[in-house]
This record gives structure tokens, C-alpha cells and sequence, in this order.
């Protein structure tokens, strides 16, 4: 899952929703999926702003979304400083991360973001298997 | 005491390169990315709020 969060709609926003759009559509069989959150103050007001760039990008495999308040989920941990952060996740886990100060999202951030987005494809690490070893301890106090 | 000046200056020019060149922000690779609900505006969900985790 990409999950990126943009406090404004720049150019070079765009260009990153655009190029991940067609990485997410290219990877639809491998269950590759995305969306964008704009932190917004006014989301009545963005939510026009987001219509309108998806019509005019022909964006059809990320949906655009907006968040009630500009900070964020707090346990995102989202800091003011940041224009863009983009967080890449394989099944609940963070596998990448990329921020950007304002102005600083250029066309090399974008393809190291692109790049990443190997890093989630595939099935969802599994966690630890329990031991099917019972303990010394256990065994004793079966005997 | 020109030396020193320029010294601190270098000091204070790497350390500000750094910080723009190191942002962070949100979850880190290892955190654990919990549920939040958002707003949706485009696609098959347009005008519903749901977490996409």
C-alpha cells in the first residue's frame, strides 16, 4: 500500500500521483494499491480541488482523499515541516519512507519513490510461528 | 578571527543542507501502520469515510 499524504497540489505532486497511478495499475494482479490523503483545513472545499485533478489526470487506480485537519492522524506522526510524506507499507508494516519539505519534491524523489514501491509487492511478511516444542519446564510438570 | 567566522559559517551551511536533505516525517520502516479513517473524494468509494489499511 502507498499512503501519501500532501498538504498542497503541486506540479510535482501531480507528476507523483500520475506515475504512481500507472505503477499501481500496472500492479494490480500482484494486489499493489494506493491512495492520497490531503491534510486539509477546508475539506469541503478541497474535496473540489481533488475532483478536479483526477478528471484532469485520468487518475483511476489511486483514490484521492482528504483528512480533517492539516496535522494529520497523530500516530502518523506527521510533521509540520513536511509538504509531502509518503509512507509505503507490505501487509501492516512500514517498508519505506520518503518527506519532503516544501519545494523539495522534484522528479528524483519521485522515481526514488517509484523505485521503492518493489519493496511492497508480493504477499505480506507472516509473523513469528509459535514453537510447537513444548518447554523443559512443561514437560516436568507433565512427568 | 576571519577564520572562525568562516568556520562557523561552514558549520551552520552543512548543518542546514542536512536537515533539508534528512526531513523526517511519519511512520518509519518497522513501525506499525494503524487504522485511520479518511474522506474519500474519486473512485469506487467517492463520498464515503473508510480506512484504506
Amino acid at each position: 500500500m502507498v499512503n501519501i499524504f500532501a498538504r498542497e497540489i503541486t506540479d510535482e505532486l501531480t507528476s507523483l500521483v500520475k506515475q504512481l497511478d500507472a505503477t499501481v495499475g500496472k500492479n494490480k494482479k500482484m494486489k499493489m494499491a494506493g491512495f492520497v490523503v490531503l491534510l486539509s483545513e477546508d475539506p469541503d472545499a478541497d474535496e473540489e480541488k481533488l475532483k478536479a485533478l483526477a478528471k484532469k489526470h485520468k487518475i483511476k487506480n489511486i483514490p484521492l482523499t482528504v483528512f480533517d485537519g492539516v496535522a494529520g492522524p497523530p500516530k502518523y506522526k506527521v510533521t509540520k515541516d513536511a509538504d509531502v510524506t509518503v509512507l509505503l507499507w507490505r501487509g501492516k508494516t512500514v517498508a519505506a519512507n520518503h518527506a519532503f519539505a516544501s519545494g523539495k519534491l522534484n522528479e528524483k524523489g519521485v522515481k526514488a519513490i517509484v523505485a521503492d514501491t518493489k519493496k511492497i509487492l508480493g504477499p505480506a511478511p507472516k509473523g513469528k510461528k509459535k514453537s510447537k516444542k513444548r518447554s523443559k519446564k512443561k514437560k516436568k510438570k507433565d512427568a | 578571527m576571519q577564520r572562525l567566522v568562516m568556520c562557523s559559517a561552514m558549520v551552520m551551511l552543512s548543518t542546514s543542507m542536512l536537515s533539508a536533505a534528512e526531513l523526517k516525517s511519519g511512520l518509519q520502516p518497522g513501525e506499525h501502520a494503524s487504522a485511520y479513517n479518511v474522506r474519500d473524494v474519486t473512485g469506487p468509494n467517492a463520498g464515503k469515510t473508510l480506512c484504506y489499511r
